[in-house]
């Protein structure tokens, strides 16, 4: 099989993956207990005619199959709706919140993978000695900590204790005129979110690193560097961690939609406005329309990651036979 | 419940009580503001963290109540004042009045004994709370009826009730037999909520109590609010006995009405659900002064009708009112003019009004906490709790009520009214609201507020259908301006609560939502500029998520101004009186310092004088004595003299004699 059919495969999969989701996001909403006219209407006096008003403008009133034909078109188009709780357009809600919830997971995520691979190989070099060991116990630890205990620590710690980082928000409020100091108001508000998503990361890449460095390290082709003369740093680097980067390569993509996790978690906790805490905000509210969109937008991160490492696979593992 | 935790809630309440230290008089309202320049509502999601934002000074007032374990550590802050107040709803136990047992009066009773409210109230609400035996809680004042069927806790006495519904255990199997029957009982069928602890507790409590005297439940279905919602009132096959319900109220007390009145049930669900009445409780004569309950046009027939309302309730069960909340809210130290406001607390609209910095008589940045963000500013669409903590500072309505005691309306935006009677054409009496506006009101863009404004307001919410608003003017027939500061509203019901319906909706500018038309949903006054309201403060900002920025309106109708002069004058007379006081202490003292000196003075004078006189003597004596040397050294000189001569003249005569024998 060539490349181009390969990814052609992989393509179909993952759409024909992206649609079974979408209709089973269409089926759980219609199977979920209440019904929207009595969440948007909730302690208000209705009179019949205005709840007609309201299903034949949610287009309630038609069969099942019609509502699922519309939602595929509606969804396939960007257009969620509006929030039963805001009334405004969900689309408009998530572009509007998006930007954060890139910068934190970006952000954490990046740092997570820096330290978290260079301790990994690092520890993996010196398996059994105290470093190892302390490595692996902080790791297991920050890796164990439930993320929404670790931020509250943070905030109780960082923010009051200490008084060196703000509590809440992604700004001063008011915020700063300069540009610049905004960037240095916006990078201070990160610090504590970006902290906790970064440690909710680091355990498990460090010991997923130093897992798979130690099987390479095993590898005869790593005696063999050694017999030859190699230097350690070549072996360590040259050798022994560019193989081990498939299964890493891989995880990174596979994190993300576990990122988008504990960001709903670290988001709320640090009142960081992002899709983690709108999903939060409409979880709380039964925001049926905002709920779907996040969910599908969940299953494409996910769908879409998937497919990016079947294809980066590919590129990277020559021994992958297509 | 053991001794140190009664102990440690008695105390926490004593210190609360002794804790709260209002900078006013207690009851006391400026009724003009605002005081402070600017105002910042600062969302914090994580109310954990929005309560060490008081702490560390970041805001000076939070909008949640404090949870028990923050009042003590409140408590013990310096800068914190705390204050509590009991809360506008309540909960209950609902019971469907339609489905069998619950139909019968007598299990319904013996359910009521069954519910032990002191415990709750110690055990459960931990001190934050007030056991309720009427649906009309104590904070409403006249309003509720104390002389109503009460239930004491006792399952003696709710299996006595069972029995006197027949469901006795006739085969002595440990389950009570169904009177109709004469098998076991069928399950009793609970619904109770997991969201509110609270609730749960109580829930299950009561389901243990039950099962204990032979009553068989389904199960405790612990159901979360739209799982209840779904299967208590949104379906017309009422298939549930028990449900741990709440509501939030208003200080009107036709609540009784809306929940308990047979038109408020709708068994087939045609406007979507059971309605207020979800229990379906039937009963004719309740119906009766229910009705009056919403027609009566004086305070006296109301009270009345409010008062058999609940007699009945108390009699026949409907429901099994539980509980209020007390709730207990933070500020900071530095701040004085919070106002405490029954039903909402201090984070209410009055401190806002009122609030500044307790150092200086204005001015300042009120830092107010919410715990949530605030989704929308269209007043027409808002319905969240918090959006209307931002929206009614900048919006305003026709008249308020006093926060002290409810029941009290003070002329605000319309300074004054007149309620008539009025029959409409076609027969039907009613009521006529003439009001009079001030004349110095101004929208915060600059133009005149008139009596316009408010008649296209209720115009609009009508053409419209404005759900949230169509209830207040669902009784409106008429409008008529009678010039730019004066309207007369005409209701088709003489309810004495009609005027208070009609005090609901925002007012609005017309010049700005005429041209929104019949786009009110869409409409996004924030982006469209069109943000303009009456109220104390103007809207400068909202950064979603992050923070609403006000400031104070300068040009509001009920401005601080003359007050703000007079409260500085009277700072000042103080302080003149004071220093005034202090120069007539000083010049007292020094009075007396003087008369002291002087009589020190005279005292040494005479004292002195005899001295002197001594002196004197002793001086003359002196003297004397002086003159008498001066004469003995006279005399001394004279013989000293008359020695000299002779020593001369011996010395000559001896000189002589020796040259004479040389």
């Amino acid at each position: 099989m060539s490349l181009k059919s390969y990814i052609l495969k992989r393509l179909v999969y993952s759409v024909v993956l992206l649609f079974f989701a979408l209709s089973l996001n269409f089926v759980i909403f219609r199977m979920a207990p209440g019904n929207p006219i009595q969440v948007v209407a909730s302690g208000m006096r209705l009179e019949p005619e205005m709840v007609e008003r309201l299903i034949e403008l949610w287009g309630l009133q038609e069969p099942l199959h019609v509502q699922y034909i519309r939602y595929i078109r509606s969804t396939l188009t960007w257009n969620f709706g509006y929030s039963y709780n805001s009334l405004e357009p969900v689309s408009r809600e998530i572009v509007e919140r998006l930007p954060n919830t890139l910068l934190l997971m970006g952000v954490s995520l990046f740092f997570a993978i820096i330290f978290g691979t260079v301790f990994g190989i690092y520890a993996a070099y010196r398996r059994g000695s105290l470093y190892d060991l302390t490595s692996v116990t902080i790791s297991l630890f920050s890796y164990a900590l439930p993320t929404f205990w670790m931020g509250l620590l943070m905030i109780y710690v960082g923010g009051y204790v200490l008084g060196l980082f703000p509590l809440a928000g992604t700004m001063s409020r008011p915020p700063p005129i300069d540009p610049i100091l905004k960037v240095f108001d916006l990078a201070w508000h990160l610090f504590l979110p970006g902290l906790t998503l970064f440690l909710f990361q680091y355990g498990g890449w460090l010991l997923m690193t130093r897992s798979t460095m130690l099987e390479t390290l095993h590898e005869d082709y790593i005696t063999t560097a050694r017999a030859k003369g190699a230097t350690e740093r070549s072996v360590l680097f040259k050798h022994a961690f560019r193989n081990a980067m498939l299964p890493l390569v891989t995880n990174v993509a596979l994190q993300i939609p576990g990122l988008l996790n504990g960001a709903i978690l670290t988001e709320t906790v640090f009142s960081w406005r992002g899709l983690g805490l709108y999903t939060w905000t409409a979880i709380q509210f039964n925001d049926y329309p905002v709920l779907q969109a996040l969910f599908f937008i969940f299953a494409l991160v996910t769908v879409v990651c998937n497919f990016l490492v079947d294809i980066i696979y590919g590129y990277i593992d020559p021994r992958i036979q297509y | 419940m053991k001794n140190g935790k009664i102990v440690k809630i008695l105390l926490i309440l004593i210190t609360l009580t002794l804790s709260s230290t209002p900078v006013m008089a207690e009851n006391e309202v400026e009724k003009t503001g605002p005081w402070a320049d600017e105002l910042f509502f600062k969302i914090y999601l994580n109310p954990e963290a929005e309560y060490l934002a008081l702490k560390t000074g970041d805001i000076n007032i939070m909008d949640w109540e404090l949870p028990a374990e923050k009042v003590a550590d409140a408590l013990a802050d310096p800068n914190i004042l705390t204050d509590s107040t009991a809360d506008l709803g309540y909960y209950l136990i609902d019971i469907n009045c339609q489905r069998w047992p619950t139909s019968n009066v007598h299990f319904r009773r013996a359910l009521a004994h069954l519910v032990d409210k002191s415990r709750i109230e110690t055990d459960v609400l931990q001190g934050f709370g007030y056991a309720l035996d009427s649906p009309v809680p104590v904070v409403m004042g006249g309003w509720a009826n104390p002389d109503i069927r009460t239930y004491e806790y006792s399952s003696e006495l709710a299996a006595a009730e069972l029995e006197l519904g027949g469901f006795v255990d006739t085969d002595s199997d440990g389950i009570r037999n169904d009177p109709v029957t004469g098998e076991n009982m069928a399950d009793v069928l609970f619904y109770i909520r997991i969201d509110d602890p609270e609730r749960k507790q109580a829930g299950e409590w009561l389901a243990q109590e039950l099962k204990a005297l032979g009553v068989p439940i389904e199960g405790e279905l612990a159901v979360e609010r739209s799982v209840c919602a779904d299967a208590v009132m949104d379906t017309p096959d009422g298939e549930w006995n028990v449900y741990t319900g709440g509501w939030g109220i208003t200080r009107d007390p036709d609540h009784l009405t809306d929940f308990y009145h047979s038109k408020e049930f709708d068994p087939e669900c045609i406007s979507g659900w059971r309605g207020y009445n979800y229990p379906g409780f039937v009963n004719s004569t309740f119906d009766y002064w229910a009705d009056l309950l919403k027609t009566a046009s004086t305070f006296e027939e109301t009270k009345e009708a409010a008062f058999m309302c609940q007699k009945i309730i108390a009699e026949q069960v409907p429901g099994i009112p539980m509980y209020g909340h007390i709730g207990v809210k933070a500020y900071s130290v530095e701040w004085t003019g919070v106002v405490n406001m029954i039903g909402q607390g201090i984070n209410s609209w009055w401190s806002c009004l009122n609030m500044h910095p307790a150092d200086a008589v204005s001015g300042g940045v009120i830092e107010y906490g919410i715990k949530s963000d605030i989704e929308t500013l269209n007043p027409l669409t808002a319905e969240w709790t918090y959006t209307w903590e931002v929206l009614d500072k900048i919006y305003e309505n026709p008249y308020w009520y006093n926060p002290y005691d409810i029941s009290e309306d003070w002329g605000w935006l319309a300074e004054s009214w007149e309620i008539d009677d009025w029959v409409s054409p076609t027969g039907v009496d009613g009521t006529k609201v003439t009001f009079h506006f001030v004349k110095n009101a101004k929208w915060h863009d600059g133009v005149p507020f008139t009596a316009e404004d408010l008649k296209f307001t209720y115009e609009y919410i009508r053409e419209y259908g404005i759900p949230r608003y169509l209830p207040n003017i669902q009784f409106i027939e008429d409008i008529v301006l009678v010039d730019d500061y004066t309207l007369e509203v005409y209701q088709n019901t003489t309810s004495y609560f009609a005027f208070h319906y009609l005090n609901g909706p925002p007012v609005l500018p017309k010049h700005i939502w005429e041209d929104v038309g019949a786009d009110w949903q869409d409409y996004d006054p924030v982006a469209e500029g069109g943000l303009v309201g009456l109220g104390p403060w103007k809207f400068v900002e909202y950064v979603p998520g992050e923070y609403v920025h006000l400031v104070a309106n300068k040009e509001y109708f009920k401005d601080p101004t003359i007050s703000k002069q007079a409260q500085e004058i009277s700072l000042l007379e103080e302080q003149l009186a004071q220093a005034g006081e202090e120069t007539a202490e000083d010049i007292a003292t020094l009075s007396a310092q003087l008369a002291e000196l002087e009589a020190t003075t005279r005292q040494l004078l005479e004292a002195n004088a005899e001295e002197v006189d001594a002196l004197e003597s002793q001086i003359s004596s002196l003297e004397a004595e002086v003159s008498n040397l001066e004469g003995g050294l006279t005399s001394a000189s004279n013989i000293g003299y008359a020695s000299i001569a002779i020593a001369v003249i011996v010395g000559a005569v001896a000189i002589y004699m020796a040259r004479r024998e040389t």
